[in-house]
């Protein structure tokens, strides 16, 4: 049997609404499974499933191999006989005791084995000042290391994270996110987090379960989801995208980069190319050498935004490359983002190209 | 009503508890208990003064030959024997003010709680957040 959390065929409805429809979801120990969707996809309630917070309706979770919930029978074993930590999204810290005790919660046996880990475990965290003060003083960051200190303190063998970053702002997400990580991979322990920020999903998962309205869209590693979506849904979870859409022909479709090979979608059948924005490379000037295999098409610059990290264009781009005024179809306006600063000029000419690994064919739905 | 404590009691730390490994019974011990404490002493000390200086009731369903505060008050003043009524009168105030002396007194030690430590913390992390 795996080790970690295993949850089977998760059906789970509040009154006529259906909020999980045939999931199944396994986190293995020692590694961080991610479930990502947007708000209302039902991932939320598959933690509370998970921690015992629900009962379950149908389906079963095992832990380390063990039958902890099963729809069957009515199985469903109470939160604290689970062994499993469980960090809130607003923390949920206790008002009532200090940051030491809040730690210590957990824990029955509280050795000095014990002590000298939440010691330890403060000073590591930059906590140690603290520990004797009560949550309310500490700031929103201080907050979220005292709940994760608590969720790992009884060292339970699975750790379920909701939203855990949500709640800072987005200057220290960043190094939050990172201290998390490294701790979390120190402890070895079985992370099933939640959230509906991809970036967070790419840099912490070392597996990515994308789901879409009560269902699993996708389960694979962070490079499976973002380099080879199974559909546009998941595609354009991480990150908005270009669309071109149009009939396969002769087994390719006609985008503004020229045409676009789709062996997938047989003949005469509606299908959508969609191209991340930063997937589209710009060079100012009219004739630019891409890379072999690309095709390459002339545009005028729309509107350009500087937003620090990136810059954000709009060109207008023909619908069919190096070919204008005789054909029918309308000029395309594409989205692109650039890393680092680029403000061309409004109506300035560059060459555009787009990334044929950032490119992905579905059929229309 | 008095009794309702100001902040609604928060769902999230009960369910805290039970994910840390704790059962109803000692959830409620640990953690409902304590954080409602304010508002049960609160409440009994509100009691206690209402029920001392409660007279009609007492009236009605006292046992015979049994006197409180108020009914002594109530007789002496009917029949205005003012000055005999005046010492029960004046102990009733002085019982009453003792509750409130203590409510004012707890209420300024858990906002000196609250400010001091975090006026601290708050300092430090405007050091912290400088550089």
């Amino acid at each position: 049997m795996t080790t970690g959390l295993v949850m089977e065929d998760m059906h789970h409805a509040f009154g006529p609404v259906e909020v999980l429809n045939n999931v199944s979801v396994i986190a293995e120990a020692g590694k961080l499974t991610c479930l990502l969707g947007p708000s209302g996809c039902g991932k939320t309630t598959l933690l509370r499933l998970a921690a015992g917070l629900e009962t379950v309706q149908s389906g079963r979770i095992y832990l380390q191999g063990k039958l902890v919930g099963n729809g069957e029978n009515g199985l469903s074993l109470p939160p604290e006989k689970r062994g499993i930590g469980l960090m809130f999204q607003d923390y949920a810290l206790f008002p009532h005791l200090s940051v030491f005790k809040n730690i210590a919660f957990g824990i029955d046996d509280l050795t000095q084995e014990r002590r000298d880990w939440i010691e330890a475990a403060l000073e590591r965290m930059g906590l140690a000042q603290y520990r004797n003060s009560y949550p309310h003083v500490l700031s929103g960051g201080q907050q979220q290391r005292v709940a994760l200190l608590r969720a790992l303190a009884p060292e339970p063998q699975i750790l379920l994270l909701d939203e855990p970053f949500s709640g800072l702002d987005v200057t220290r997400r960043a190094q939050v996110r990172e201290d998390t990580l490294l701790f979390l991979k120190e402890c070895g322990v079985a992370v099933l987090m939640v959230t509906h920020d991809p970036e967070e999903a790419m840099f912490m998962a070392d597996h990515i379960v994308v789901m879409k309205s009560g269902k699993v869209a996708q389960a694979g590693t962070p490079v499976q989801t973002y380099f080879h979506p199974v559909d546009a849904y998941v595609a354009e979870l991480f990150g908005p995208m270009n669309h071109f859409e149009g009939i396969v022909d002769k087994g390719q479709l006609e985008t503004p980069f020229g045409p676009m090979p789709i062996p997938s979608i047989p003949d005469g059948e509606p299908a959508k190319v969609l191209v991340r924005m930063e997937g589209i490379r710009v060079t100012m000037g009219a004739h630019a050498d891409a890379p072999e295999g690309c095709c390459t098409t002339t545009g005028r610059v729309e509107e350009t935004y500087l937003l620090g990290r990136s810059s954000h264009l709009h060109i207008r781009v023909p619908a069919r490359p190096h070919k204008t005024g005789s054909d029918a179809k309308p000029d395309v306006l594409l989205h692109v983002r650039v890393s680092g600063v680029m403000k061309p000029e409004s109506g300035a000419t560059v060459t555009v190209w787009a990334d044929p690994k950032q490119a992905f064919a579905f059929a229309a739905e | 009503m008095p009794l309702a404590s100001n902040p609604p009691l928060p769902t999230h730390p009960k369910r805290a508890a039970r994910t840390l490994g704790s059962g109803p019974m000692a959830t409620l011990k640990r953690v409902h208990l304590p954080m409602m404490k304010g508002s049960i002493m609160t409440a009994a000390l509100l009691v206690f003064v209402d029920c001392m200086k409660e007279l009609p009731m007492t009236v009605v369903l006292r046992p015979f030959g049994f006197e409180t505060l108020a009914t002594f008050v109530h007789q002496y003043a009917s029949d205005e024997l003012l000055p005999e009524a005046s010492l029960a009168g004046l102990s009733i105030v002085a019982a009453g003010i003792i509750p409130v002396l203590l409510l004012t007194l707890t209420i300024a030690r858990s906002r000196t709680a609250q400010a001091g430590p975090g006026d601290d913390a708050h300092l430090i992390n405007i050091e912290e957040a400088a550089p």
